[in-house]
């Protein structure tokens, strides 16, 4: 979309609503990306659609909600949280325990970082180990469809059969990004949504790639495959470049 | 940041004392009490606006629970500068909402089947609450045209695309984005100038 002409506010106001059809949406994106009266003409539109989440009236929802919650919190505590214990031996309350702590916590780090770095290491074999039974596993199924993958200076393949929820995709001629990237491989819907489809880390020298592609319903149900540059950690959408495509 | 005094006081003098922006720091660390205090404040909320936009109690409490769990998992993104956690957690309902109602191509019943009774209580003019304004622009959204109405509903609440909402409208894509403009307009103007009598 060319900067000098400007999004119409009807366009605008729809925009904010979130009911552009997504390439339609991703043109006015891009171009708001780059044109600050459009910005400033959104934001009106974008504060009152803002306010129509809180016109929704309260409801109180069933006790057992909360329950459920509880327990899946219970399940799920990511590794790097800390305990109250653990945050009390920073409380300036306790120097002593504080002092004892670093004197332990300096004969044991050691130790530890080696620890965490075999177990590092255990984790990405094994995984590693689990895309190659699933990539052997996919060869062997019926009816498995092999297309060619089309990208600049990037080739390969990828394999599926229409009725299973994954991908592989076997990739030649992927370079290694600077840090901060990382590749992201999208699932293309019928109506051009894209749906994260995973995370893929090229490191140097690596000349060869094999990637499995977790689909959240059966392969058939996407028209292609593609893969861009995102930062690191992933986007909810494409907003890198595209590296290379598959049609399904 | 929260420093030790802060950690004290939570213990000393229970979550309720802190707001919003202080609980989620404390849920960024895994703090399950923080968690659970901000799942009281906003739960009805949560709920609420799942129910609106779904229409199907059982489905509104599937996506009240997805929505608290991507809290609880990635609350140290909620950036305070940019804007209220009721914001915040009601936009990621929305989007939990939109995403499986386009996943599974499946569109709500568009009738509300709840009771707004209470909340159709006229606003007390003298209150400048917050709550109180947004309560207001609920009947703005009601008092639109019906036809501009519509449109904005069946955008916001229902994820219906522009050219979905002509289709169910019948209306020319032209004119839906015409009265997508005009409703927010309207909204646009009666919310800045509440907020501007709440500031004399």
């Amino acid at each position: 979309m060319d900067r000098s002409i400007h999004i119409d506010q009807d366009t605008l106001a729809v925009f904010a609503l979130g009911a552009l059809e997504p390439r339609e949406s991703r043109r006015v994106g891009m171009h708001l990306d780059q044109c600050e009266r459009c910005r400033a003409n959104l934001k009106g539109f974008k504060a009152a659609a803002d306010g129509l989440l809180h016109s929704a009236p309260p409801v109180e929802p069933p006790a057992r909600l909360r329950a459920n919650i509880i327990a899946q919190i219970s399940k799920a505590q990511p590794a790097r949280r800390t305990s109250w214990w653990q945050r009390l031996t920073n409380l300036p309350l306790a120097p002593i325990a504080l002092g004892l702590s670093a004197i332990l916590l300096a004969l044991n780090v050691g130790l530890w970082l080696q620890v965490q770095e075999v177990q590092q290491l255990e984790a990405q074999l094994l995984a590693q180990v689990n895309e190659d039974r699933i990539a052997q596993g996919l060869y062997a199924y019926p009816d498995v469809h092999r297309v060619l993958i089309e990208g600049e200076n990037v080739y390969g393949s990828a394999i599926y059969e229409e009725y299973l929820r994954f991908a592989v995709l076997y990739v030649w001629g992927l370079e290694p990004l600077p840090e901060g990237q990382i590749y992201q491989v999208w699932l293309i819907e019928p109506d051009g949504d894209r749906v994260s489809g995973g995370l893929i880390d090229v490191e140097a020298g690596e000349e060869f790639i094999q990637a499995v592609v977790r689909a959240p319903a059966m392969i058939k149900g996407f028209d292609g495959i593609g893969v861009t540059v995102e930062p690191a950690g992933g986007s909810d959408q494409p907003t890198g470049v595209k590296v290379l495509g598959v049609d399904l | 940041m929260l420093d030790s005094d802060d950690i004290i006081s939570a213990i000393v003098k229970g979550y309720s004392s802190f707001d919003e922006a202080e609980l989620t720091l404390l849920v960024a660390e895994g703090d399950r009490q923080a968690f659970l205090t901000l799942y009281d404040r906003f739960a009805s909320r949560v709920y609420g606006l799942a129910l609106k936009m779904l229409g199907d109690p059982m489905l509104a409490e599937e996506v009240s629970q997805e929505s608290f769990m991507r809290l609880w998992h990635r609350a140290e993104t909620y950036r305070p500068d940019r804007g209220a956690f009721s914001t915040w957690i009601l936009t990621i309902t929305r989007r939990v909402v939109i995403d499986r109602l386009r996943k599974q191509s499946r569109q709500p019943e568009i009738a509300m089947s709840i009771d707004e009774h209470s909340w159709h209580e006229p606003p007390d003019p003298d209150s400048t609450s917050e709550s109180n304004r947004w309560r207001t622009l609920r009947f703005l959204l009601d008092e639109l045209p019906e036809e501009q109405r519509e449109v904005v509903e069946l955008a916001y609440f229902h994820g219906l695309s522009q050219r979905q909402i002509a289709e169910h409208t019948r209306a020319p894509l032209g004119t839906v984005k015409t009265r997508a403009r005009l409703g927010l307009e309207k909204l646009r103007q009666a919310w800045f100038e509440g907020s501007r009598s709440d500031d004399e």
